[in-house]
C-alpha cells in the first residue's frame, strides 16, 4: 500500500470511520469534563480514567445479562454511583493538598482502579450488551409491542426492519450523538453561566474569590462531581460500543491522550475541546496508518522493533513540544460560541463596509 | 408470552471429516420484525426473544464438510430444527426439517433453509436445537454401490440467547429524564423562602461544626480522632464477629499481643524523637533551652499506649475478618522475616529513586513525574551494553547507566522543565507526564513489551556467572537473604553516606541546600542557581540508575516498570518528608516493607493499592511526612 493510500484509510475503510467517530466522541466527553476541571477550576487531576473505567464497570455489570440486565440507563446510572462514590470516599478528602499532591493522588486513583480491575477480570468481561435504551437491541424499535405504531412505522422508515448492519450503527451512533450533544451543551452552560465565572475566580485566586464569599471547597466540588459524571457517562458508552470491559485500556496510555486531546484545544476553551478531540483522533489514527506502513516498508523495525510504540513516542514529543512552545493549545482561552463568531462576523462584515465606503 | 432461547447447533469433530454448519436465525414476528444472531461457537451473542404461536420462525444454516477427506460420492446431510425444553419436563417438539446434498468436490458452505411456524405451546423458556446428520437417503437410486458409511457427528450445541423487551423498559427513560430535571427542579424549589431557610441553617450548622474542629487544640483533636477510629473499629469488630462467631485462639491473641507491643515501642522511639526535634526547633526560635529528651518519655509513652489498643484490637479484628472473609489475611507472623528481607531489599532500590523526587521536590517544589522513566531507562542502559553487546561486565553496565542517565536526567531538565520554570503551575505537570509516555514509549518501541533478563539466551553476554553469584542464598538472622539484596542493600547505604558527605561538605552541595532553602535569595547572593538545578536533576538520575540495574538483575526488565515503581518511590520521598534527604531514604525502607509484609495481610490483588493508600492517608493526615517539619505543612 503506498503511503497515500495508507493516509487515506481512516477515511475510506467503513467500519474504520464509525469507529472513529465513537473516539472522537469518547474523547470529546472526557475532553470537557477535563476543561471543566483543569480548564475552569485549576484543578489538576488525573483520575478521569479511573471514573471513566468505573462508569464502564457499572455499565457492564447492569447491563449484562447475566448480572442485572437493567437497560442502558440503568447501566449509566449504576455507573454514575459508583464513580460518585468512589469520588467521595476517595478523591474528596484529598482536595485540601496541593495542586502537585492532588495531581499524583488522582493519578494512583487511576493506576489502582485499573490494578483492581486486572487482578480480578484480567481476561476481561465479555457479553456487554450493545447501546440499548429501551433494554433490546434498537432494532426490537420496529415491533409495534415496543414502539407501538408509530415507532413501528418510524423503524421501518429508517430501515430497522431489515436488521441490516448499517442501521444498527446507525441507530448507536444516534444514541451516542444524542449524549455527546446534550452533554456538550450542559456542560457548556455551565461554563457560560455564573458558576463557570467563579470556578475561574477560583483558579485564578482561591483567596480573593474566598473573601468575595465564594465557597471554594464547594465549588471545586461541584466541578469535579459534574466531571465526574460525565466520565462515568463516557465509560459506559464506550463500553456498549466495545460490548466488552478490558481493563488493559484504562491506563497510563488513554490518560495521556486524553489529556493532548484537552490541551490541544486550550484549557479553558469550551469550543477548543471540539478541535483538541478532533485533532487527537485524527492524529492517533494517521500515526497508526503511518506506523504501519513504515513497518511495510522497513520489516526490520516491525520484526525487532515494536512500530505501534513509535506513535505513543510522537505523542510524548508533541505534548512536550506543545507545553514548551504553546502551552495555551490552540485556541487558548478563547471561548467561541456561536452568538460570538456571529458577532465577530458581523464586525468584520462592518469594517469591510465602512473601509470599502469611506474615502 | 414465553421467552425462546434460540439454539444453534454445530457439529463436533469426530472423524477425519467434520460436518459443521452455521446458523443465521431469524425470527419473523407477524409485524415483519427481524432478529438476527449468528452462532459462531463463542457465548458472546445472547438475547431473548419473546415470541407467541403463530409467529414464524426462518433459519438459515450454512453447512460445510471440512477436514481431510476422500469424498467420492455427495454426501447427504439431513438437518432438523426443533423444539427443546431445557428443564427437561417437555418432550421435544419438532419443526422442520431439510435435507441437501453435499457435493464430493465442494468448498463452500452450502446454505440451508428451515421455515417454521409456532405453533401452540404452554408458557415457558424454550431453546431452538439444530441437529445434522448424514446419510440415510441414497441420492442415486439406480447407484447399486452401497450408500456411504455416516460421518460420525455429534450434535454441540451453541447458545444464542437476546434481550427481554418488557414492561421495564420504561423506567430507564424516565428515571433519566428526572435525573436531568432534578436540578432545574432544585433550582426552582429554592427560590422558596422554606427552602432557603432550611439550607441557610444546614450551612450555618455545617461551617460551626467545621470550624469547631479546625480550632481544637490538636491533642484534643487526636484523641476524638482515636476515640472515633476505636468506636468505629469496635462496631465493625462487633458486626463481623457475631455471624462468624467469637473464636480467638492463644495464638492469635498472642500474635495481636506482638503486633501491639512492636507498635508501641517503634510509635514511643518515633514520638519522642519528634517530640524532642519539635521542641529543640521551639528553643532555638524562643532562645530558650530545650528540655532534655526525656521529658518526652512520658507522653511519648501515653500514645504509644494507645497505638498499642488500637493496635490490639484492630489485630484481633483482621483475624476474625480474615477467617471470614478472602479479602483479608492472617499470616503466619513468624514466617514474615522472609518478607521482611524482601522488603528491605526492595526497599533500597525505592530509597534510591526516592532520593531523586525529593531532591528536585526541594528545590523546585516540583514533582518530576518522569522520574520512574529514567529509573526504567538506567536500567536498560546496562543491559543494552552488557547484554544485548555485551561489551562490557556488571561494573562498566553500572558505570555506562550511570553516565548515560545522567546525560538523560540533564538533558530533559534543560529542554523540558527550563524553559517552563516560571509558567503556571500546570505546564510543568504536563510537561512532566508527556516525557514520563515519550520515555516509557521509546523502551516499549525498543523491546516490544517483552520482559527480557540478564540470561537471555543467544546473548553475547554470559550472564549465569553473574545470576549464580547473586542467587546465592545467604543465611541472615534466621533467614535466608541472596546476595543480591546485601547488595544493593549495602550499596544503597553507602550511596547515602555519600551523599550526606557530598551536601554537607562540597560547595555544590552546599549549593544545593541554599538553593533549596530559598532559590531567589541563593540567585542574589551569586549561587548559580541553572546549574545547581542540573546537578541535582543528575545526581537524582545516576543514584535511580544505580537502583534501576539491581532492580533489573532482581526482577528482570520490563518497559512499564517505571510507572509503577516510580509511584511507590514518590510515596516513600512524601512519607518521609519532601525535601528530606534521610527521610525520602527511609521512607523508600517504610514502603518496601509496607508492601511486602503487609501485603501478606490482604488479598494479593490488592497489593497495588497498598501504597496508593498509603500516600493518600499521609497526604491528608501528615503532609510532611514523617521527619518533615510541622512548618513544611503545605
Amino acid at each position: 500500500m503506498s503511503l497515500f493510500e495508507s493516509l487515506l484509510q481512516p477515511f475510506t475503510s467503513d467500519g474504520l470511520f464509525v469507529e472513529l467517530v465513537w473516539q472522537f466522541c469518547i474523547f470529546l466527553l472526557l475532553g470537557i469534563s477535563l476543561d471543566l476541571v483543569m480548564g475552569y477550576t485549576g484543578l489538576f487531576q488525573l483520575g478521569h480514567i479511573g471514573f471513566f473505567a468505573l462508569g464502564a464497570l457499572g455499565t457492564t455489570f447492569g447491563t449484562h445479562p447475566d448480572w442485572l440486565g437493567l437497560d442502558m440507563f440503568g447501566g449509566i446510572l449504576l455507573g454514575m454511583a459508583m464513580a460518585s462514590l468512589a469520588l467521595v470516599v476517595v478523591v474528596v478528602p484529598t482536595l485540601r493538598l496541593p495542586g502537585d499532591y492532588f495531581a499524583i493522588a488522582t493519578f494512583g486513583f487511576t493506576l489502582s482502579v485499573q490494578a483492581v480491575m486486572i487482578g480480578y477480570w484480567a481476561t476481561g468481561i465479555f457479553g456487554v450488551p450493545g447501546p440499548n435504551p429501551l433494554g433490546c437491541d434498537p432494532a426490537c424499535l420496529a415491533d409495534t409491542r415496543v414502539g407501538g405504531a408509530v415507532g413501528g412505522a418510524v423503524a421501518a422508515a429508517m430501515g430497522l426492519g431489515s436488521l441490516s448492519s448499517p442501521a444498527q450503527t446507525g441507530v448507536e451512533l444516534l444514541i451516542l450523538a444524542v449524549f455527546t450533544i446534550s452533554a456538550y451543551v450542559l456542560i457548556g452552560r455551565v461554563k457560560l453561566a455564573p458558576l463557570g465565572r467563579a470556578l475561574k475566580s477560583v483558579r485564578e485566586d482561591p483567596r480573593a474569590a474566598m473573601s468575595l464569599g465564594k465557597n471554594v471547597q464547594m465549588l471545586r466540588f461541584k466541578a469535579l462531581w459534574a466531571s465526574v459524571l460525565v466520565q462515568a457517562l463516557a465509560g459506559s458508552l464506550w463500553a456498549h460500543h466495545v460490548r466488552n470491559l478490558g481493563p488493559h485500556f484504562y491506563g497510563f496510555e488513554f490518560l495521556i491522550l486524553t489529556v493532548v486531546a484537552v490541551i490541544l484545544g486550550g484549557l479553558g476553551s469550551h469550543a477548543g475541546v471540539l478541535v483538541g478531540a478532533a485533532l487527537l483522533v485524527l492524529v492517533n489514527e494517521e500515526s497508526k496508518a503511518l506506523a504501519s506502513w513504515a513497518g511495510d516498508q522497513w520489516p526490520v523495525l516491525a520484526s525487532d522493533y515494536s512500530v505501534p510504540s513509535l506513535r505513543l513516542v510522537v505523542f510524548g514529543a508533541l505534548l512536550v513540544a506543545l507545553m514548551v512552545l504553546r502551552p495555551g493549545g490552540i485556541l487558548g482561552e478563547r471561548e467561541v460560541t456561536l452568538r460570538r463568531a456571529l458577532a465577530w462576523w458581523r464586525d468584520r462584515r462592518g469594517r469591510q463596509a465602512a473601509e470599502g465606503g469611506g474615502p | 408470552m414465553y421467552a425462546l432461547v434460540l439454539l444453534c447447533a454445530l457439529a463436533a469433530p469426530g472423524a477425519a471429516a467434520q460436518v459443521e454448519g452455521e446458523a443465521d436465525l431469524m425470527l419473523r414476528y407477524p409485524s415483519q420484525v427481524v432478529f438476527q444472531t449468528w452462532g459462531d461457537g463463542e457465548t458472546y451473542n445472547r438475547f431473548y426473544v419473546e415470541a407467541e404461536p403463530g409467529d414464524a420462525l426462518a433459519a438459515q444454516l450454512r453447512v460445510q464438510v471440512r477436514g481431510d477427506h476422500n469424498l467420492t460420492h455427495a454426501v447427504p446431510i439431513s438437518i432438523t430444527m426443533r423444539l427443546v425444553d431445557p428443564g427437561g419436563d417437555r418432550p421435544d417438539t419438532p419443526l422442520a426439517s431439510n435435507q441437501t446434498l453435499w457435493p464430493a468436490d465442494r468448498d463452500e458452505p452450502l446454505p440451508v433453509r428451515l421455515n417454521a411456524t409456532l405453533g401452540d405451546l404452554a408458557p415457558g423458556q424454550y431453546e431452538i436445537a439444530f441437529t445434522l446428520t448424514t446419510g440415510a437417503w441414497d441420492p442415486d437410486p439406480d447407484n447399486n454401490d452401497p450408500p456411504p458409511a455416516p460421518l460420525q457427528i455429534g450434535a454441540q450445541e451453541t447458545t444464542v440467547t437476546g434481550y427481554t423487551f418488557q414492561d421495564r423498559y420504561l423506567w430507564g427513560p424516565v428515571a433519566f429524564g428526572a435525573l436531568l430535571a432534578a436540578p432545574f427542579a432544585l433550582r426552582w424549589g429554592s427560590r422558596t423562602q422554606a427552602w432557603g431557610d432550611l439550607r441557610r441553617r444546614a450551612t450555618t450548622a455545617w461551617e460551626d461544626g467545621t470550624e469547631r474542629w479546625i480550632h481544637m487544640d490538636p491533642e484534643r483533636r487526636r484523641r476524638v480522632g482515636m476515640g472515633v477510629g476505636v468506636a468505629v473499629l469496635a462496631a465493625v469488630a462487633g458486626a463481623a464477629m457475631v455471624p462468624a462467631g467469637v473464636g480467638f485462639g492463644a495464638a492469635g491473641v498472642a500474635d495481636a499481643v506482638a503486633l501491639a507491643v512492636l507498635a508501641a515501642l517503634l510509635h514511643a522511639v518515633f514520638g519522642v524523637w519528634a517530640r524532642h526535634r519539635a521542641a529543640v526547633h521551639e528553643s532555638g526560635q524562643t532562645g530558650e533551652p530545650a528540655p532534655p529528651w526525656r521529658s518526652h518519655v512520658r507522653s511519648g509513652a501515653l500514645a504509644a499506649a494507645q497505638t498499642a489498643l488500637l493496635v490490639f484490637v484492630g489485630a484481633l479484628l483482621w483475624q476474625q475478618l480474615a477467617a471470614a472473609t478472602a479479602f483479608f489475611r492472617w499470616p503466619d507472623l513468624y514466617g514474615l522475616r522472609r518478607f521482611v528481607a524482601i522488603g528491605l531489599s526492595i526497599g533500597s532500590i525505592y530509597a534510591l529513586i526516592a532520593i531523586g523526587y525529593t531532591m528536585v521536590y526541594g528545590i523546585l517544589r516540583f514533582i518530576n513525574f518522569a522520574h520512574g522513566e529514567v529509573f526504567t531507562w538506567g536500567a536498560y542502559f546496562a543491559w543494552i551494553f552488557m547484554v544485548q553487546f555485551g561489551w562490557v561486565g556488571l561494573l562498566g553496565g553500572l558505570l555506562v547507566s550511570v553516565l548515560l542517565t545522567g546525560l538523560l536526567g540533564a538533558t530533559m531538565e534543560r529542554v523540558a522543565y527550563r524553559p517552563l520554570r516560571g509558567a503556571s503551575r500546570l505546564a510543568p505537570l504536563v510537561t512532566a507526564i508527556a516525557l514520563s509516555l515519550l520515555l516509557q514509549a521509546a523502551a516499549q518501541f525498543w523491546f516490544r513489551a517483552r520482559k527480557v533478563t540478564y540470561t537471555m539466551d543467544g546473548s553475547p553476554y554470559d550472564g549465569s556467572a553473574l545470576e549464580a553469584f547473586f542467587s546465592r542464598e545467604v543465611a541472615l538472622l534466621g533467614t535466608v537473604v541472596d546476595v543480591l539484596a546485601l547488595t544493593v542493600f549495602f550499596i544503597s547505604i553507602g550511596l547515602l553516606a555519600a551523599l550526606h558527605f557530598f551536601v554537607k561538605y562540597s560547595r555544590l552541595g552546599r549549593a544545593m541546600r541554599a538553593t533549596a532553602d530559598d532559590l531567589e535569595t541563593a540567585r542574589t547572593i551569586g549561587i548559580r542557581v541553572d546549574r545547581t538545578i542540573s546537578a541535582t536533576f543528575i545526581i537524582g538520575s545516576m543514584l535511580a540508575a544505580v537502583g534501576g540495574v539491581f532492580f533489573g538483575l532482581e526482577f528482570g526488565l520490563k518497559p512499564t516498570m517505571g510507572l509503577f515503581v516510580g509511584i511507590k518511590a514518590f510515596t516513600a520521598a512524601v512519607v518521609g518528608g519532601t525535601g528530606n534527604l534521610y527521610g525520602a531514604f527511609l521512607g523508600g525502607f517504610i514502603i518496601g516493607l509496607a508492601e511486602n509484609v503487609g501485603g501478606q495481610f490482604i488479598d494479593s490483588r490488592f497489593q497495588k493499592v497498598i501504597t496508593f493508600a498509603i500516600l493518600v492517608a499521609f497526604l491528608l493526615w501528615r503532609p510532611q511526612g514523617l521527619f518533615g517539619k510541622e512548618s513544611d505543612r503545605r
